[in-house]
């Protein structure tokens, strides 16, 4: 597993918890980068623990097991396409009075960066997203196997090859 | 040569470099040859670099999306997964879509009534208001965006316009200062009031009964200032570069072309 040691005098409890602190932020902002949707991140990352729990023992590849499980989750979800279909034609967030303050141009830049990254992940096959974002969220090649379910030695020609298409679907936006 | 001697001279292919990339540490024997070659072969070296910087760079790319991850507690999961809690652990409630909608028609109406040819623009300009700069001597208080506790709002530096619009309006006030420097500030410590910016207009939803503290930058040419959809402020050209003061505008129609001072 990678990123958290696993004792097997820790009881699973106080090991679920440590897991929990750790990797949660990941798994959320994983599914974030991949829907584009924070509610639907928030749902699938707590549902992914709340049956890692249910389960009672850690996995053998904890994250890869995560990985896979929360893919059958947004899978499954129905509301997923609709949601995404939304957010695209939605407006963007209010800046709310109660947050940082921010500068105007700068926050403004920021929409645009994040609509024109947003922009050329949607350019690239599923499978290819997937594989690229599990990659910068610090997924090993084994654990990108088990979520994705490919074999580990085609995981490097393939994110090799992610990681072409989004550099092309990126390139001429002049980020 | 050894079969190693000869293996490291071979020039990286793309999945070396992936694995060196992706996987530093897990892939030992590769990472050592890649290593042993690239030390000696400039070629290789830069392909590895360039590589490397893109790799970088694509994460940089992904960064622009992220939100930060919801407080959500380790016990709360538990709970919920031994049956002791049965909804989802705290429901994030998002902002209201419709309340956005009526704000976005709203924003439209007054877009409309921007456009110098319309007769609604024409009419909203027969409203303009008269105001005076009260001449003050206080000193500018620091840039809210670098101090400790900011009051909540919204900093720019607009190019030479800036058009302000509130979109509730019932009650409320703004305090008007005319500053130095090119940044201009709309705060409030009413922190259910919300904001939308760019680089020449703040849009404004706010509770009424809200109080604004507004600066401009002396070197702007142009501020409109809309409430409820009728010009309050307008100024134009180098009207400002005389103003050293503050003065106050009440949001509210009765207000709407006599602010106060």
């Amino acid at each position: 597993m990678h990123g958290s040691r696993v004792s097997g005098a820790e009881p699973f409890d106080a090991l679920f918890r440590r897991l929990f602190d750790e990797q949660f932020p990941s798994l959320f902002r994983y599914l974030h980068r991949l829907t584009g949707d924070a509610d639907l991140a928030e749902d699938i990352a707590q549902e992914v623990f709340v049956k890692l729990f249910q389960r009672g023992a850690m996995p053998d590849d904890t994250r890869g097991w995560m990985g896979a499980v929360a893919h059958n989750l947004l899978r499954d979800d129905s509301r997923t396409s609709k949601r995404r279909l939304r957010l695209l034609a939605s407006q963007p967030e209010e800046l709310t009075a109660g947050s940082s303050p921010e500068f105007a141009d700068e926050a403004v830049l920021s929409d645009e960066r994040r609509d024109t990254v947003r922009a050329a992940l949607n350019q690239i096959p599923e499978r290819d997203r997937r594989m690229l974002l599990l990659r910068h969220e610090g997924y090993s090649y084994r654990e990108i196997a088990h979520a994705l379910g490919i074999t580990e030695t085609s995981v490097g020609s393939l994110l090799l090859r992610a990681t072409s298409a989004f550099q092309t679907a990126i390139t001429g936006t002049g980020l | 040569m050894s079969r190693d001697e000869s293996y490291s001279l071979q020039h990286i292919g793309a999945l070396e470099t992936a694995f060196v990339i992706h996987e530093p540490g897990l892939h030992t024997r590769v990472e050592k040859r890649v290593n042993a070659h690239v030390a000696g072969c400039e070629r290789c070296s830069a392909i590895l670099r360039v590589h490397r910087g893109q790799d970088r760079k694509v994460a940089e790319l992904l960064a622009a999306l992220d939100i930060p991850a919801p407080a959500t507690q380790a016990s709360a999961i538990i709970a919920r997964a031994k049956g002791e809690s049965p909804t989802r652990v705290g429901v994030m409630k998002k902002g209201s879509r419709a309340a956005a909608a009526v704000a976005f028609i709203s924003v439209a109406a007054v877009a409309a009534a921007a456009i110098p040819a319309s007769p609604f623009h024409k009419l909203i300009m027969r409203t303009i208001a008269s105001e005076t700069a009260e001449q003050a001597s206080s000193p500018a208080r620091p840039r809210a965006a670098t101090t400790q506790s900011p009051p909540p709002g919204v900093f720019l530096k607009p190019d030479s316009s800036l058009d302000i619009v509130f979109l509730g309006y019932d009650a409320g006030l703004v305090h008007v200062r005319i500053v130095d420097g090119s940044q201009a500030s709309l705060t409030s410590t009413d922190i259910g009031s919300k904001y939308r910016v760019s680089n020449d207009r703040i849009l404004v939803e706010q509770s009424p009964h809200a109080t604004f503290d507004l600066t401009l930058p002396r070197s702007l040419r142009v501020v409109h200032i809309w409430a409820g959809g009728e010009l309050t402020l307008d100024r134009l050209h180098r009207s400002l570069v005389g103003d050293t003061g503050s003065f106050t505008i009440p949001l509210s129609r009765a207000g709407s072309t006599k602010p106060s001072h």
